[in-house]
């Protein structure tokens, strides 16, 4: 015996068409299985209609709604019709200008003008600034607020260190953080590259990672990495670019940008 | 003060460089897109991820919405697709690999994130009831009563025929009620046995 399922569903919602209901509850009065279905279904339609709405984190979409910003503003490459950020395209182009003036300088040392050897000096300053090498476990639930001062906290030189409880974040009860499970750097700088950078044309992220930490954001596990970019032509770092990674699924929370 | 603003007109706004729009678009959708994202997956920080990645995703595809359907119906398919997104790297890589695991039980810095939704009285065996549900099914189950949507307009979500939509929203009522325990039943032996026919 075959079994009306798509009819039952209509049954059960009460929308059937006269002649429909007919053939529905003829099969009914000889099938078993559907009647005990019809009986479940409208168990569950019942028990549905008490589940309620939970309210959206407030800050949903926060992500999305800054990037609009950046594009509204016409920032470079920011209307990047593949979607890529518009930083990321011209953090690369400056990466590049950088990378190939640092080479004129260190190749020809002695034919450099003046401003090449400022030049020079000011990619060396750039690259004075540590990599980062480890992860650091930060027992802080940061919010937007905490990230922009993260980033901030740069500002007037690529040493600056962040006070994770200063004003702007929140810093909960303890939760044992020094004994949560670390997670491994290059797990961690994996996770923020499947995050943020696009899946196909993959070249890493732009700017140097000077940091990684382990915290929250939001109540959610999270990696926060922070890069220094600077505008290529041997010019010191002057944006500290702070990404927000989901530690659980390398998703993308938030991130934000400050001039150094 | 005039009628509040189609979502329709709102993306045409947005696309001639008004990010106001886009935040309104963020700001009404909101709620219904997390909601979706929350039943779907039953877990609220793979909503929230799943909820954050729908809002990039549409941001990014905003100049593909032709307006041929409702921006609702766009809506609902960004949202189904960032879960199931969300749900296969899951199954993939369901969490990092963490240094120390001997050490504690969860792979977590935090304590968990309470699902409010499960502390409100009367909802609880529904909404863990809807995480025993094969996904196809619940999809197509938290769609139709949940968010209310015609079954036509889930066809169009899904992009399947609307007979397969009926199908699947009864088939996850039924496998609703049973994981919930549903005193209605009969004797099991029988009964499953039928269900194995075409």
């Amino acid at each position: 015996m075959s079994h009306p399922d798509a009819l039952l569903a209509e049954y059960v919602d009460g929308a059937l068409a006269e002649g429909e209901r007919a053939v529905v509850e003829h099969h009914l009065d000889a099938c078993e299985r559907c009647r005990e279905e019809v009986a479940l279904a409208r168990a569950a339609r019942s028990a549905l209609a008490s589940v309620s709405e939970v309210p959206a984190p407030g800050d949903l979409g926060e992500a999305a709604i800054a990037e609009a910003r950046r594009r509204a503003a016409g920032e470079p490459g920011a209307a990047a019709p593949s979607g890529k950020p518009g930083w990321y395209r011209w953090a690369g182009a400056a990466a590049g200008i950088a990378a190939a003036l640092l080479l004129l300088t260190l190749v020809l040392p002695h034919v450099g003008t003046e401003p090449a050897r400022e030049a020079a000096g000011g990619a060396a300053a750039q690259s004075a600034a540590a990599p980062a090498t480890a992860v650091e476990a930060q027992n802080v639930d940061y919010d937007l607020a905490g990230v922009e001062a993260l980033a901030t906290s740069y500002r007037g030189g690529a040493d600056a260190t962040f006070a994770p409880n200063q004003p702007g974040t929140q810093a909960p009860e303890a939760t044992g953080v020094t004994s949560a499970r670390r997670i491994p750097f290059a797990d961690a700088v994996a996770c923020l590259d499947r995050a943020f950078t696009p899946a196909t044309g993959s070249q890493g992220l732009p700017g140097q990672l000077v940091r990684v930490i382990q915290a929250r954001f939001r109540g959610t596990p999270a990696i926060l990495g922070v890069y220094l970019i600077g505008p290529g032509a041997g010019q010191p770092t002057d944006i500290v670019r702070v990404l927000v990674a989901s530690s659980r699924g390398c998703t993308i929370l938030t991130s934000t940008q400050a001039t150094t | 003060m005039g009628p509040p603003e189609r979502d329709e007109e709102l993306v045409r706004r947005f696309l001639l460089g008004d990010a106001d729009a886009f935040e309104r678009l963020v700001e009404r959708h909101r709620q219904r897109v997390y909601n979706l994202c929350l039943r779907i997956l039953g877990d609220p920080e793979d909503a929230a991820d799943a909820a954050q990645d729908t809002f990039l995703s549409v941001l990014t595809k905003l100049r593909q919405f032709r307006g041929d359907a409702a921006f609702t119906t766009w809506m609902h398919r960004v949202t189904v697709n960032a879960c199931h997104d969300l749900s296969r790297k899951r199954r993939r890589q369901p969490l990092l690999r963490l240094a120390g695991d001997q050490d504690l039980p969860e792979a977590e810095l935090g304590p968990p994130v309470p699902d409010h939704a499960e502390e409100m009285a009367g909802t609880l065996d529904a909404v863990a009831a809807l995480k025993a549900v094969p996904e196809e099914f619940r999809v197509a189950l938290v769609l139709a009563e949940l968010h209310d949507l015609a079954y036509e307009q889930i066809a169009k979500v899904l992009d399947v025929p609307i007979g397969t939509v009926k199908s699947r929203v009864h088939r996850g009522r039924v496998a609703l009620a049973r994981a919930m325990g549903s005193s209605t039943r009969e004797p099991e032996a029988p009964f499953r046995a039928s269900e194995e026919q075409p």
